[in-house]
């Protein structure tokens, strides 16, 4: 009977979440009926039509694949960088205030002005990379920083006591202590990266890519097709989110032993 | 070779609490050295002082420098995502040859009758079990000195007799340089070879007993009259 109230409310849940999903596509339809003369907000049924379309064709996997791809190279790099600065930055706070001013810029720079400058230095196909790891690295190198700091102090205690080898120290304590960090910056380094990387494909245009096509069916006055890229784009995220919180629990799970 | 550890005129201050000032102290090797005071008077801060977590302003603690610790903490302080066994597996290495680990944690856990515990996680273990392995993993490293701080702490009174005996019986067979810092008298009288009496802010010592080792008193059989004793002169402190 323990599992019974959180049962309900996982159900209430998806009934509400089911619900939010109806009132969305009612307000969408209730526009595009008002707005049918001119064509400017297609109707829910069109677009998933065209979704569909998009979503099975051939030539969108090269798109799809391509955005992916520049996501998971911005991504790794973001993060094997973060990693190493942001266990450095835990162990040494020097580290951390010599890194400050980076993470200034990074965090506090619009976008779109990296966009311009980096279009002016470097191939349109890395742009989005480059802006995918401008996104990403900030976020992730704060989250496993403020891990670090927050690594319980009396086990660093015991393992001091018993004098645990540096990489020890690392793989049994440290990286146990910040995974909840690690995985929660990461997922909302992904949620930023992706909108980044699509913006960078939109301006820079590359011959391959979700952003590349939206920027063509914006050109052509396909608002359907734009739409569906978009909702092909939240898609995206959406699966990363699952795969990362699927890994997260694989790495927690002595906590359901 | 020495026979006693020494700290010597330490100091330290706590903002601007002075905990100790030039405060002695000499543990024997091979025995057990209770330190009693009351809460909050600084004992915490002397084992911290001593395992080297925290370093004095002022004095010396050179005997203590390149020994090595097992540290029962008031706390298990026990990884909660490693079982009890890779709880102890984790301190051992490097510090056992590798063949050897494996029987040094089934013999510990056996010790403290946790042997069928092995693969639990702390958070399926009561309070009294994770205290148990906290103790197997500080016997089972091979250090110089242990240190137990209040250990028996927040433990209910069955728990603690039970407990107690178990880790008596192990220092009775095994008998090592230990520093146990409690508040309470009986558990002085159970375990110290020696018995330090502490009073508070700056800590200085106000009483000391000696007990012939190592079969003093168990949980069955305390010895009353060195309680009483104990009694008589924390009552006496001002």
């Amino acid at each position: 009977m323990a599992g019974y109230p959180m049962k309900t409310f996982t159900t209430k849940n998806s009934v509400l979440f089911i619900a939010g999903i109806a009132v969305l596509l009612i307000v969408w339809k209730i526009i595009s009926v008002a707005t049918a003369s001119n064509n400017l907000v297609p109707s829910p049924e069109d677009t998933l039509f065209t979704f569909l379309q998009i979503a099975f064709s051939k030539s969108s996997m090269a798109d799809l694949f391509s955005t992916v791809l520049r996501g998971l190279a911005g991504f790794l790099i973001a993060f094997v960088l973060a990693f190493i600065t942001g266990i450095l930055s835990g162990w040494r706070t020097g580290i951390h205030a010599f890194l400050k001013p980076l993470l200034i810029v990074l965090r506090s720079t619009p976008v779109v002005a990296f966009i311009l400058l980096l279009l002016i230095w470097f191939e349109t196909d890395r742009v989005p990379v480059i802006i995918a790891f401008i996104t990403m690295f900030p976020i992730l190198y704060t989250n496993i920083t403020r891990g670090m700091q927050e690594v319980d102090t009396s086990f660093k205690e015991m393992i001091q006591v018993y004098g645990l080898s540096r990489m020890d120290k690392l793989r049994s304590v440290y990286l146990p202590s910040i995974s909840a960090f690690v995985f929660s910056g990461a997922s909302t380094a992904l949620g930023f990266g992706w909108r980044a990387i699509i913006i960078g494909e939109v301006l820079s245009q590359p011959v391959y890519g979700i952003g590349s096509r939206m920027r063509e069916a914006y050109g052509y006055f396909e608002v359907q097709e734009v739409i569906s890229w978009a909702i092909l784009a939240v898609l995206l995220s959406f699966v990363f989110d699952i795969l990362l919180s699927g890994l997260e629990k694989y790495t927690v799970a002595w906590k359901r032993a | 070779m020495e026979k006693s550890l020494i700290i010597n005129g330490i100091s330290k201050s706590f903002k601007e609490v002075k905990v100790f000032n030039r405060f002695s102290l000499s543990f024997p090797k091979g025995k057990t050295t209770c330190v009693l005071g009351p809460s909050g008077c600084g004992k915490t801060t002397l084992l911290r002082i001593i395992a080297g977590i925290i370093l004095p302003d002022k004095g010396n603690i050179d005997d203590f420098q390149n020994k090595t610790f097992s540290f029962v903490f008031q706390e298990d302080r026990l990884l909660p995502w490693l079982t009890a066994a890779e709880n102890i597996g984790l301190v051992l290495k490097n510090k056992l040859p590798n063949d050897t680990i494996n029987d040094a944690i089934d013999e510990h856990l056996k010790l403290v009758k946790m042997q069928d515990y092995a693969h639990y996680y702390p958070h399926q273990l009561s309070g009294g079990m994770r205290q148990r392995i906290s103790f197997a993993r500080a016997f089972s490293f091979p250090s110089d000195v242990i240190l137990l701080d209040e250990p028996f702490k927040g433990l209910d009174h069955l728990l603690k007799q039970q407990l107690m005996e178990n880790v008596h019986a192990i220092l009775s067979d095994d008998p090592r340089t230990v520093i146990y810092v409690t508040h309470d008298p009986e558990e002085a009288a159970i375990f110290g070879n020696k018995i330090f009496l502490l009073s508070e802010k700056p800590v200085k010592v106000i009483g000391e007993f000696e007990q012939n080792g190592p079969s003093h008193s168990t949980g069955h059989f305390i010895n009353q009259e060195l309680v009483n004793r104990i009694k008589e002169k924390l009552l006496i402190v001002p």
